[in-house]
This record gives C-alpha cells, structure tokens and sequence, in this order.
C-alpha cells in the first residue's frame, strides 16, 4: 500500500519535472526577395557594397539570381526601408505593406500584403511567388519584386 | 379460564413461528459516515507562483477537494469541488494561453467489492460544471529589426461548461494497523476517469485548450486522481432484524455496535 503511495507522489513529482523551459525564440519576419534583372527579362547575379536598413546592422550584401536579395520585412510597422550602396552611389528601396497575424497549424505567422514599393529604382514590377506567400494571390500579396537594370 | 388460553395461545404461536423466523442483515438510506479529502499530490502546485513558469511548456495551479456522503450500504453521494489555473505556452514562446476557473461535480459511487473495513472499489458517475475565464498572447519576434508583437486576442473571456464522467475508485486504509484512531481513519484513493462533454466547442482558434476540471479540449478525456481522506464514522450502518417469513413482519429490528 505506502509503495502505492510512493509510487503516485513520484507521478506527481515527475509531472513538475516534465515541464522544461522553452528556450527556442521564433523569428516571425519574412524576407522579402528581390530579384534583379537585365534588359532581356532574364535574373541576373547583383552584388552591392553594403545593404542595410534604417539605424540596422548589415544584410547580405549580394542578389542571388534564383533568390534575389534577401531583405527582412518589419514585423511591427507599416514599412520598411532599404539602402543598397555600391561605390559612392545609395540606392533606396521603401516597401509599404499592412502586416495580419494568422494562426498555421502549429504557429502563428506573420502575413505581408505589399501595398506599394518606391525608390530610386525607375524601373520595379511586384512578383507573387506562392512559395513564400501562401496568401499570394494574384497581386494582393507580394513577397517579392523584379529591378530591371 | 381465558388468561390460561391466552397463555397457552402464545406458547403454541411462539412454537409455530421461532424455527421458521429469518434474520438478515439490512442497509437502510441514512448518513452513517462522511469522508473528506483532497488531491495531496495536484494540490502541492499552489505553493507555486505561476508567473514564474511562464517560460515553462505547461503549468499549473490545481486543487480539488471531496465530501463523500455514506447513505447506504454500498452508495455514497460525492461532492468534488476545485480551483484549477492552467498555463500553457505554445508554438515556442509565441503563444501564452492562460486558462482558470471553479468547477464542481456531483455524483453517486457504489461499492463494488466486498464490504471489508480495509479496502474498497466503486464504479460512480459524476456531473461536472465549470466557470472559466480566458486568456491569451500573441508574442513575435522579429531578429533584425528587433522589434515584437504584443497582441493579446483573449483577454478575460468568460465560458461555462458541463460534462460526465465514469469513475472507478480504489480506496485502501493506509495505516492498518496503527493503534492510533486518527490514523486508522487516513485513506488513500487513486480513482481512474473517462470525462465526455456533449458539447464540442471549437470556435476561435486560440481558444478552449485547457478546461478548468475537465481537462484537454477533447470530446473524451482520461483522467487520473489521488486522494488523501479522512473518513467520520457517525454509526454503523448495519442493522439486525429478524422478520416473520411468512408475512415479512418485523419481530427484532437492532442496531448492531
């Protein structure tokens, strides 16, 4: 009888016990592609000096042409902006978008709706890439955006 | 003439009906004994300060107590009533759902087994009712812009519910042969649960995780209980009599010590 007692007061203890601290931090910010291209259409491999956002550290500096560059949306804010140096010239990217929260099966994640995008490019078209948008929708969402050179 | 008839009238009737007379040991519907208790091992977690495990997967504040109401034989009434305040962090430190309540739960236990002064089985049902208010909050991180989202989409949301429950309890005197009569009367019981609710509540995606009493939101949920009891014997519940067998007549009907 007391083994049963012992028994169930270290079910109880191993209960408390089972209960670790989660130290995993998510990061909820989605990056946001761009893709340059030249003047046939066709993605092209772009490096820059430096890239980085306003007051923040920097970004890869260099456009992969299946990738693009990869530049962090704000998850807290209705914009982001971009600066991408070569040499002495500082081109800058602003992207306006409304940020919802939805929760996924296992998270809650942070959607993107890119309302506009601005900057010292002349020349930028919005890209829908499904992949990184499940919410992509013909030009409702856009996690992306073609440069063309 | 007539008191010597009388006489002889008993003599013959009291021949006619002592060897054909029964005795038997009956229960009668009267509260004979009580006993109390509480969870010993859930109710430790009130030394606790929730706030302080926020960072943990789950934790909890839960206490329950019991009244049981001997009223026959074999059938006790129980009343379990609780405090149960659950928190639950989920998806990695983004969600941090927060359930607490007051539930109560009525019911009826029969004893299944033997009568034996030790130990005990009962197979019961219970009702159970909550009130429960929730909370949650939606916490993001975001690296390189380091900047978060506090977004709290449950904020002390109240609900009500009830549910069944099929119970089967064991229950063993721990000090059998202490000579102490405090200790004699110290049970312990591990009772195993099968909770149903008839009603399935799923609307709003951060909600009704955890139900005060009830447990997980599923339409059937296991459960396990321990209990620590004291049992108040009032009187004995059994009592002799002994009736006539051909019309059922009470002839003795005594109390036994």
């Amino acid at each position: 009888m007391r083994k049963l007692l012992y028994l169930c007061f270290s079910i109880g203890l191993l209960l408390f016990g089972a209960c670790k601290k989660v130290t995993k931090k998510v990061n909820s910010e989605k990056m946001f592609s761009l893709i340059f291209a030249d003047s046939l259409s066709l993605p092209i491999n772009q490096c820059y000096d430096r890239v980085f956002a306003l007051g923040k550290s920097d970004l890869a500096s260099c456009s992969n042409f299946k990738t693009g560059l990869q530049l962090p949306l704000n998850i807290n804010s209705d914009s982001s902006i971009f600066y991408l140096q070569k040499g002495s010239k500082t081109d800058t990217l602003i992207l306006k978008f409304k940020t919802t929260i939805e929760p996924r099966e296992n998270e809650f994640e942070v959607f993107y709706d890119i309302k506009q995008i601005k900057g010292s490019f002349k020349n930028t078209s919005l890209q829908c890439i499904p992949e990184l948008n499940p919410k992509c929708d013909g030009n409702k969402a856009q996690l992306s955006a073609v440069i063309f050179l | 003439m007539v008191i010597r008839l009388s006489f002889l009238l008993l003599f013959s009737f009291s021949l006619l009906i002592t060897p054909d007379a029964k005795a038997q040991y009956v229960s009668q519907w009267s509260l004979d004994a009580i006993r109390i208790g509480f969870d010993p091992i859930k109710s430790g977690s009130l030394l606790f300060n929730p706030e302080k495990y926020k960072d943990r997967t789950y934790f909890f504040n839960y206490a329950e107590a019991s009244l049981e109401l001997l009223v026959h034989l074999r059938t006790s009434v129980i009343l379990e009533g609780g405090y149960s305040h659950s928190k639950w962090n989920r998806f990695n430190n983004t969600y941090f759902y927060d359930t607490k309540g007051y539930f109560m739960k009525f019911g009826l236990d029969f004893n299944i087994s033997e009568p034996h002064p030790d130990f005990e089985v009962d197979l019961g049902w219970r009702i159970g009712i909550n009130k429960m208010v929730e909370n949650g909050n939606i916490k993001l991180n975001g690296n390189y812009h380091n900047e978060t989202i506090d977004n709290t989409p449950l904020n002390k949301v109240p609900n009500s519910l009830y549910w069944g429950e099929i119970v089967l309890d064991s229950k063993y005197k721990i000090f059998r042969k202490s000579e102490s009569k405090a200790l004699q009367n110290l049970w312990f019981q591990a009772s195993l649960r099968l909770r149903f609710k008839p009603k399935d509540i799923s609307e709003g995606y951060e909600q009704y995780y955890i139900i005060p009493g009830y447990g997980f939101n599923n339409r059937i949920m296991p459960g396990v209980h321990f209990s620590l009891s004291y049992f108040i014997k009032f009187r004995e519940r059994k009592v002799y009599r002994i009736h006539h067998a051909y019309d059922s007549k009470v002839l003795i009907n005594k109390r036994v010590k």
